[in-house]
């Protein structure tokens, strides 16, 4: 698995979205710097709250994990050079789970760290709470690289379903309507930190307990990751 | 390495694939064993379908595939003793040659790695580029470098999907050395071609495929008398195309002589070399001046449309 997962990180590291990446993941920093530096009346945990909720888990996560984890697959599928992985005697989830890892690592990873750097900066000291905004990312990072990584196999339009599900899913749909709120892997990244340290989002709506966002989070990695695996036994291989 | 003759490495039975409305291969059934078995025909013949189903990348629409009396669809431990080599050229051009085939080799799991990559990247002859990115590489280099991934596992049976493609005469005369020893090894090799002679003296025996269908088979000899025996059409431009098809008509040589539209004679024979002496004399002695003279069917497909007709 070694080898898919550092072939992956090559590939993904190696595009032109990595640059697009690196501005998405400056962003909280930024934002931590103008806020030491600018005149607000805003307090430190409600800036560090509306920045990690706001932008870092509605907006960037997401996005990030979208370039990358439906690129782990869709790549090798536009440029047909999956089939010297697909056709190696290896079971299938040796493929996916490396798949899924590398755009964690590249994707993820960066992004926790953003998070958890920005809440340490704006609210100074808050090694509790910036750990648990780290953390709560990278869970959600999991999950989201799991459903854009089945997605990346399963279509050729996985950017354009994958910006549906964040910005009308998520940020709308979700949002609002009690019903549907609880399939959200959003939801369940926020609900994650507030978990891990209750100070942090307390200004925020977080519906959800620990157990249920971490049973979230896990269903969500094991179902998209069981589809992609179902999914690659099944496709033709171009 | 021990091969076991007694059942044949590939047999595929009743096959069909079709995409869309679009039939690729249509009730193609074969057996492949130990040896080189070419697979000839036209592009679009169906060739690279057809390997695609025998090595698993795509589901037929009817029929069955048998490697090793295994199946292989779904069946990734037979990929242990495959080795596929693509149509397509695309590579991981960020990747040096020897990264490349080390990757084949570590999804592989083949023992004593390092020496398998260096003795499969010998075998292509390509030691001394081995270390530059695949990306800088002619398109004959990429194809021995994707030769050598294929083949680091040493594997029983190599499908390899038009490989001589894209090589220059040298390169080319180099791997039809390789396949052949790898063959005379023990080993089953089936290599798809659309040029008979590349295969001429490489294949043990060829299938020919055309539109779809599984047109002739036999040995390199089988298909060339096939060759030889069809009718040629030949275009002939002249100053009195009437004149000159009465004249024509009247010799063994040609089956018939149609005027078109423009005036052009098609002259049709099944003895080209007695056509094409009796022709100058013929236009000699009624004094015509001929100003074009081609064959107008010498084409490929038209090669194995004959082909596939007998």
């Amino acid at each position: 698995m070694a080898a898919i997962l550092t072939l992956t990180m090559r590939q993904l590291a190696g595009s032109k979205r990595l640059w697009i990446v690196l501005v998405l993941v400056a962003l909280p920093l930024l934002g931590a710097l103008l806020f030491h530096v600018g005149d607000t009346t805003t307090t430190s945990a409600e800036f560090a709250d509306d920045i990690t909720a706001s932008l870092v888990a509605s907006g960037i996560l997401p996005l990030v994990m979208l370039l990358f984890a439906t690129s782990s697959f869709g790549n090798e599928v536009a440029d047909r050079t999956l089939v010297y992985v697909a056709m190696k005697p290896l079971a299938r989830w040796r493929i996916v789970v490396p798949k899924l890892a590398a755009s964690v690592v590249v994707g993820g990873i960066p992004v926790a760290l953003s998070g958890l750097l920005a809440v340490a900066l704006i609210d100074d000291g808050s090694f509790g709470g910036a750990l648990a905004t780290g953390a709560g990312l990278l869970a959600g990072a999991a999950a989201y690289a799991a459903v854009f990584t089945w997605a990346g196999l399963a279509t050729r339009h996985a950017l354009v379903i994958g910006l549906v599900y964040v910005f009308v899913w998520e940020a709308t749909l979700a949002a609002y309507l009690d019903g549907v709120r609880f399939l959200s892997i959003r939801r369940y990244t926020l609900s994650l930190i507030h978990a891990l340290d209750a100070e942090r989002l307390a200004s925020i709506d977080v519906p959800l307990g620990a157990g249920a966002a971490i049973v979230g989070i896990v269903i969500v990695i094991v179902a998209f990751s069981l589809l992609a695996v179902r999914k690659l036994r099944r496709i033709d291989i171009p | 390495m021990t091969v076991d003759t007694a059942p044949p490495t590939i047999v595929v039975e009743g096959l069909s694939k079709w995409f869309s409305g679009v039939v690729a291969v249509s009730d193609v059934s074969l057996v492949v064993e130990p040896g080189v078995t070419a697979l000839l025909g036209p592009n679009g013949a169906g060739k690279t379908t057809l390997l695609r189903s025998i090595g698993g990348l795509t589901q037929p629409s009817q029929g069955t595939v048998r490697v090793f009396g295994e199946p292989v669809r779904g069946n990734p431990a037979l990929y242990r003793r495959i080795g596929y080599m693509p149509e397509h050229e695309s590579v991981y051009d960020f990747l040096t040659g020897r990264q490349f085939v080390d990757l084949s080799a570590r999804l592989q799991e083949v023992d004593d790695r390092a020496a398998a990559v260096s003795r499969a990247i010998e075998t292509v002859d390509l030691t001394e580029a081995a270390d530059r990115r695949l990306k800088g590489y002619s398109r004959g280099m990429r194809q021995r470098m994707r030769l050598a991934a294929t083949l680091v596992h040493d594997p029983p049976l190599l499908v390899l999907d038009e490989p001589l493609s894209g090589t220059d005469p040298a390169q080319r005369l180099h791997l039809r050395g390789v396949i052949r020893r790898l063959a005379d090894e023990g080993r089953t090799i089936l290599v798809s071609s659309h040029i008979l002679e590349e295969v001429d003296d490489l294949a043990d025996r060829i299938h020919l495929m055309v539109s779809g269908k599984l047109a002739a088979s036999g040995d390199y000899r089988a298909i060339r008398l096939k060759l030889n025996d069809r009718p040629f059409v030949v275009g002939i431009d002249c100053g009195s195309p009437r004149v000159l098809a009465a004249g024509l008509v009247g010799i063994d040589a040609v089956e018939s002589v149609e005027i078109d539209a423009a005036g052009r004679l098609r002259v049709r024979s099944r003895d080209v070399t007695s056509l094409q002496r009796a022709l100058p004399v013929i236009a000699r002695d009624l004094e015509i001046r001929l100003t074009r003279v081609e064959p107008l069917d010498d084409s490929l497909e038209s090669v194995f449309e004959y082909l596939a007709q007998g």
